[in-house]
């Protein structure tokens, strides 16, 4: 925790030169470039509290910048997180359409809405509404995203109503809907100084999530710090971990581990 | 009378015919990873007027040469960029001069688009001049709002040696050599 902490202070006291936001556990406001294609593998690690009974959940997800304007996420989730075999759980799709870009150099404030829905083959047994594989539902909202420099500070707000699972009646949920918010902060520690387009990027983020659920008042805030390296301008490494700061929402797990890979095809078509 | 129009035929010819750009340097904003500034360049790659392009990372500034004799297209420029998620900061690309006349308000035209020098003298260029873009979404829109009285207030852009109306008036600022 004190690391934690002490990572979070780096990134706070310094405010004033270049930025990063290719967040981990959340999306910017900012969209990929038009006629690009990316992929990414997610991998989801969760220590269970029972020895020997570790959670798995593979996310691969093909990205597509449509125009300037729009681009789209489609996920597919496969886990053992609810059935003690590894299985195919469901499917997601996410769109996000940027309506403000004020840019200057080295500088950028910009704000997209988003919408997200999912269709999900997992038992309802726990409070936290997520649509990254353990519920069917959808969800909408806006990010806000401030480039300064090395420093990249992202709000992200929205509402996730949960439906029936393709199995499970949404009516064993004690709240059906949810409201998050995230804050996170992006930093680019290496290079100083560029070279070339493959030179090694470091960067280091520290993302807030909180979810309040609707009407039961369970919620939760959470904190994911995490170290990216970006290969060649267009190969990514994410490693975080995230875990609990406080709540009361009875959820799978309070902690995960997250190993994530992506490559960007630039001009695809 | 007709010896005088022959030789300003002849000089707006030449002026046509031998205005070329032969490089142009781009300031995208809005930028500052590596990742970021390769989208803007793989855009700018498809652009076949462009032959060869230089990098600055850290300052965000491209460097496009372009290839002999092929049209110029700022507009195309100015589209990548925006096409990979940013937006221009700054464009000003270089053109060789050889004893050209310049009056008030010299209206260069090249290819199918006419160029509108909103601060020249009358004067003679000889050397390798630099023209800056400053119409909308060529500069970020603060410095836009400083620049807009340049090139607003001249409507009567001249038609270009074939006597047609230009594709495109692109307002520029000349810059001292």
């Amino acid at each position: 925790m004190r690391i934690l902490l002490s990572l979070l202070l780096v990134l706070l006291s310094t405010v004033i030169s270049k930025g990063q936001e290719l967040f981990v556990s959340t999306e910017p406001a900012s969209n990929m470039p038009s006629h690009s294609i990316g992929v990414r593998l997610n991998n989801y690690f969760m220590p269970s509290y029972k020895e020997g009974d570790n959670m798995f959940r593979f996310n691969p997800q093909i990205m597509w910048g449509i125009n300037k304007y729009l681009m789209v996420h489609y996920n597919l989730f496969a886990s053992n997180m609810h059935q003690s075999s590894f299985n195919f759980e469901g499917q997601s799709i996410y769109l996000k359409y940027r309506f403000l870009s004020v840019d200057n150099p080295h500088r950028h404030f910009r704000m997209a809405l988003y919408g997200k829905g999912s269709m999900i083959n997992n038992p309802l047994r726990y409070s936290e509404i997520n649509l990254y594989g353990d519920n069917s539902g959808y969800s909408a909202g806006l990010v806000a995203t401030q480039l300064l420099h090395k420093l990249a500070i992202s709000y992200t707000g929205g509402l996730t109503k949960a439906i029936s699972n393709l199995h499970s009646e949404v009516g064993l949920l004690k709240a059906s809907s949810s409201l998050n918010n995230s804050l996170s902060f992006g930093y680019l520690v290496y290079p100083k100084k560029y070279k070339g387009y493959n030179d090694v990027n470091i960067n280091l983020y520290a993302e807030f999530m909180n979810k309040f659920n609707i009407p039961s008042k369970e919620y939760f805030l959470d904190i994911a710090p995490a170290i990216q390296f970006i290969f060649k301008s267009k190969m990514i490494i994410d490693l975080s971990y995230r875990r609990l700061i406080t709540g009361n929402m009875a959820r799978i797990n309070n902690q995960e581990y997250i190993l994530r890979l992506e490559y960007n095809l630039f001009n695809a078509y | 009378m007709k010896k005088i129009f022959l030789i300003i035929l002849v000089l707006i010819i030449s002026v046509s015919s031998k205005a070329q750009f032969i490089k142009a340097e781009l300031k995208a904003n809005g930028l500052t990873c590596s990742m970021c500034s390769l989208a803007i360049h793989k855009k700018l790659q498809k652009l076949d007027f462009v032959d060869s392009i230089g990098n600055n990372i850290d300052s965000s500034i491209f460097i496009l040469y372009f290839k002999k004799g092929a049209e110029v297209n700022a507009d195309l420029i100015k589209q990548k960029v925006e096409d990979a998620g940013f937006f221009v900061g700054s464009l000003i690309g270089f053109i060789p001069f050889q004893n050209i006349k310049v009056d008030m308000d010299y209206h260069l035209s090249y290819k199918s688009a006419l160029y509108h020098f909103v601060n020249s003298k009358p004067s003679v260029l000889n050397g390798i001049y630099k023209i800056k873009f400053i119409d909308k979404g060529y500069v970020s829109d603060k410095d836009y709002k400083k620049l807009k009285k340049l090139s607003q207030g001249h409507s009567n852009h001249q038609p270009n040696p074939n006597n047609t109306i230009p594709d495109k008036v692109y307002h520029v600022i000349l810059m001292t050599p």
